[in-house]
């Protein structure tokens, strides 16, 4: 069976309750969600996020969201995006947006200056932590500076926020150039639901229909019921990075270079481009990201410590035995 | 069945153990002298030993140009051409030439940049090649990165194939220690980077390269203005600009464009120049080098540092695909003329597709 380190998922299932309740929503499928259960839902990721009910859109999964933020405020405006960018709705944008204008990240730093190059109304969407360097790329001070200007919306995805423990959500109120979207895609474990919501600020709140909301029934249940596990989600995530910090020190002891993450997967570098396409060839996928950037670069999702342990025999066995042609 | 080429260059890589840094002119009896052996048929086996698909049906070169590594691998075969003691870059040609009128669906061959280019120059970018390294110099961005990398281009070729590069070093210079490379040409070879892809990539590869590159020539005609002179540097990207106007282009020369027409065909510098004075307005629009970055001072000599001086910074346009140039530290210029290159220093967005941009940065 292949080991899938590509997707930054989380390893590990939601509980029993999570799936009860998913499959509770399965009743009275034949109807609508109806408009309490929705207020139910925005209440309580409102609760989780310490923001009112009015600035929350839950949406099905975080693409789902970006495009009806698109829809709803790039027309006229650049878009700026940090490269790479694991952006689904970089086709709609270039329909809708003025241009849209990567930022190109590079190594050893990933350092970005944040002076736009937009000459115009702006909207750059970044991820924070980002991905696929696990780093947090701009300050708070950045951020102030970019929200000073009016004409300039940020959009954050903070998708990676469990396990970085930072947030931007207290400059919500104070800045209507703002939004943040927060998922249950990874550390709740509900991928397969996609259950992800935007906290906006007031510009946002004013462009998109907050009322609007697309959401199936057993993906809400099942957000309601993992958001009450939230202690038990937040003890998870320690695992989760301890075994990221574990995994980071057996594969720099292995040749790889492994940078500091503050997210639930791994940027390295490996001496061998093609590693890749040799663990593949040993069941193991981990994300290749020459394709739009650097060759010999790849990102590797945290799994369960015996996939780990997997990745690290086959690493090791691919750098000692294998021979490539450019050695 | 699908038939399949396979041509081995049997004296690529034999000067380099000698240090002799290439075979080119005849140099491979002086490597024979010294001690050379040949390497690069074993090096085809260590690529068929990883094949795993049954329905190919190899043509090949006769003896030591293919033959003698397909005995014994089960793969069926035949052999197709007539070779002397000696092999030439004419046999390798000849024999890809027969392959193509026999039918294959593609290319693998053995050898070095050299090999490249004579393989290059028979079958165009009509049929795709798996590039094999063997040679002395193997700088073009075509050959696979190992010998995994290659079989796995054998084991899942199919529809998606990109292009890539392939080099003209200067042997003489390399002897001498200096890399003088231009772009020779481009091959299209199978896209494998799409097996690497997990669930959720979004738009994390670019898609087809081909259709990516039309969309930059799109974006750069429908801003083109009137009365503008537009150079065009070399290379397949720009290319499609001069597609998209309906022109002929010089793939590795530059020419020149006002209102729709050409203006010129494979420019050197005094005619930029000329053409520059004569219309005023210009805009320079040139695609880096794959792998080094350089947009000014290597494989487009023509467009000097007079020219850049006259056109200046503002009017220069970078365009490319993100598989390209996104791999890229940085862009460089070196033209000879230091001032001129830190002229052209700084940030500089760089076409990528319809309104799509990325911003470089220029170091000299």
């Amino acid at each position: 069976m292949l080991i899938d380190l590509s997707s930054n998922e989380n390893p590990y299932a939601p509980s029993c309750k999570v799936a009860e309740a998913a499959i509770q929503g399965l009743e009275g499928m034949n109807r609508y969600v109806e408009p309490e259960e929705l207020h139910m839902l925005r209440k309580a990721l409102g609760e989780y996020c310490g923001v009112g009910t009015e600035r929350i859109l839950p949406g099905p999964g975080t693409g789902y969201l970006l495009e009806r933020v698109l829809c709803g405020l790039a027309v006229g405006r650049e878009l700026v995006v940090l490269n790479p960018a694991f952006l689904s709705c970089l086709d709609l944008a270039a329909r809708l947006c003025k241009r849209i204008v990567r930022l190109q990240l590079k190594p050893p730093s990933f350092e970005v200056d944040w002076t736009l190059p937009a000459s115009g109304p702006a909207l750059v969407i970044l991820e924070s932590p980002n991905n696929p360097t696990g780093q947090c790329l701009i300050s708070r001070e950045a951020l102030k500076s970019l929200l000073k200007n009016e004409d300039c919306l940020v959009l954050i995805d903070e998708a990676g926020y469990e396990y970085a423990g930072k947030t931007f959500m207290d400059l919500i109120p104070d800045h209507p150039n703002l939004a943040l979207c927060r998922t249950l895609d990874k550390a709740f474990g509900l991928a397969g639901l996609r259950v992800s919501w935007l906290v906006c600020g007031d510009a946002f709140m004013k462009a998109l229909h907050m009322e609007n909301v697309c959401l199936c029934r057993p993906a809400l249940r099942a957000a309601l019921a993992a958001l009450e596990e939230q202690r038990a989600v937040l003890e998870e995530v320690k695992g989760v990075i301890e075994e990221r910090e574990r995994l980071k020190a057996a594969l720099s002891q292995l040749g790889l270079e492994v940078f500091p993450s503050e997210a639930n997967y791994l940027l390295v570098r490996s001496p061998r481009p093609d590693l890749g396409l040799l663990l593949r060839k040993r069941g193991i996928l981990i994300a290749d990201l020459s394709g739009q950037w650097f060759s010999g670069y790849f990102r590797i999702s945290i799994g369960r410590p015996e996939e780990h342990q997997a990745l690290a025999t086959a690493v090791e066995d691919i750098l000692r035995t294998e021979e490539g042609f450019m050695d | 069945m699908i038939k399949a080429g396979l041509v081995v260059n049997p004296i690529a890589g034999m000067g380099g153990n000698v240090g002799l840094k290439g075979t080119d002119g005849g140099l491979f009896r002086k490597a024979i002298e010294l001690g050379a052996r040949p390497s690069s048929g074993e090096r085809m086996r260590e690529v068929l030993s990883l094949v795993t698909r049954k329905d190919l049906y190899f043509l090949c070169g006769p003896g030591a140009m293919g033959e003698d590594c397909l005995k014994g691998t089960g793969f069926e075969f035949r052999v197709v051409g007539k070779i002397g003691a000696e092999t030439s870059a004419q046999d390798t040609k000849a024999v890809v030439r027969e392959m193509l009128r026999e039918g294959i669906r593609l290319l693998i061959f053995v050898g070095g940049d050299g090999t490249a280019r004579d393989v290059l120059d028979v079958v165009g970018l009509d049929t795709p090649v798996i590039a094999v390294p063997a040679g002395v110099k193997m700088f073009s961005a075509a050959f696979a990165i190992s010998a995994h990398a290659a079989a796995e281009m054998i084991n899942t070729f199919g529809q998606a194939f990109t292009e890539k590069e392939i080099l003209d070093i200067d042997e003489e210079a390399f002897r001498d220690n200096r890399l003088v490379a231009k772009p020779y040409g481009v091959v299209m070879v199978p896209d494998i980077q799409h097996l690497l892809q997990g669930k959720k990539t979004g738009s994390a590869v670019q898609g087809d390269v081909v259709d990516k590159k039309k969309e930059v020539a799109r974006f750069i005609v429908e801003n083109m203005v009137e009365d503008v002179l537009y150079i065009l540097g070399p290379g397949t990207t720009l290319k499609t600009v001069t597609d998209a106007l309906g022109l002929e282009k010089t793939l590795l020369g530059i020419d020149a464009v006002i209102n729709g027409k050409l203006a010129g065909k494979d420019l050197n510098e005094n005619q930029l120049l000329s053409l520059i004075e004569k219309f005023g307005k210009v805009k320079i629009i040139v695609t880096p080098i794959g792998g080094s970055g350089y947009i000014f001072g290597r494989g487009s000599r023509q467009i000097s540092s007079k020219v850049l001086a006259l056109a200046g910074k503002k009017n220069v346009m970078v365009a490319s695909t993100l598989d390209k140039v996104g791999g890229l530290d940085c862009l460089r210029v070196d033209t000879g003329d230091y001032e001129v290159d830190r002229s052209i220093s700084g940030k500089i967005p760089v076409i990528i597709g319809y309104k799509e941009e990325i911003i470089m940065e220029v170091k000299c």
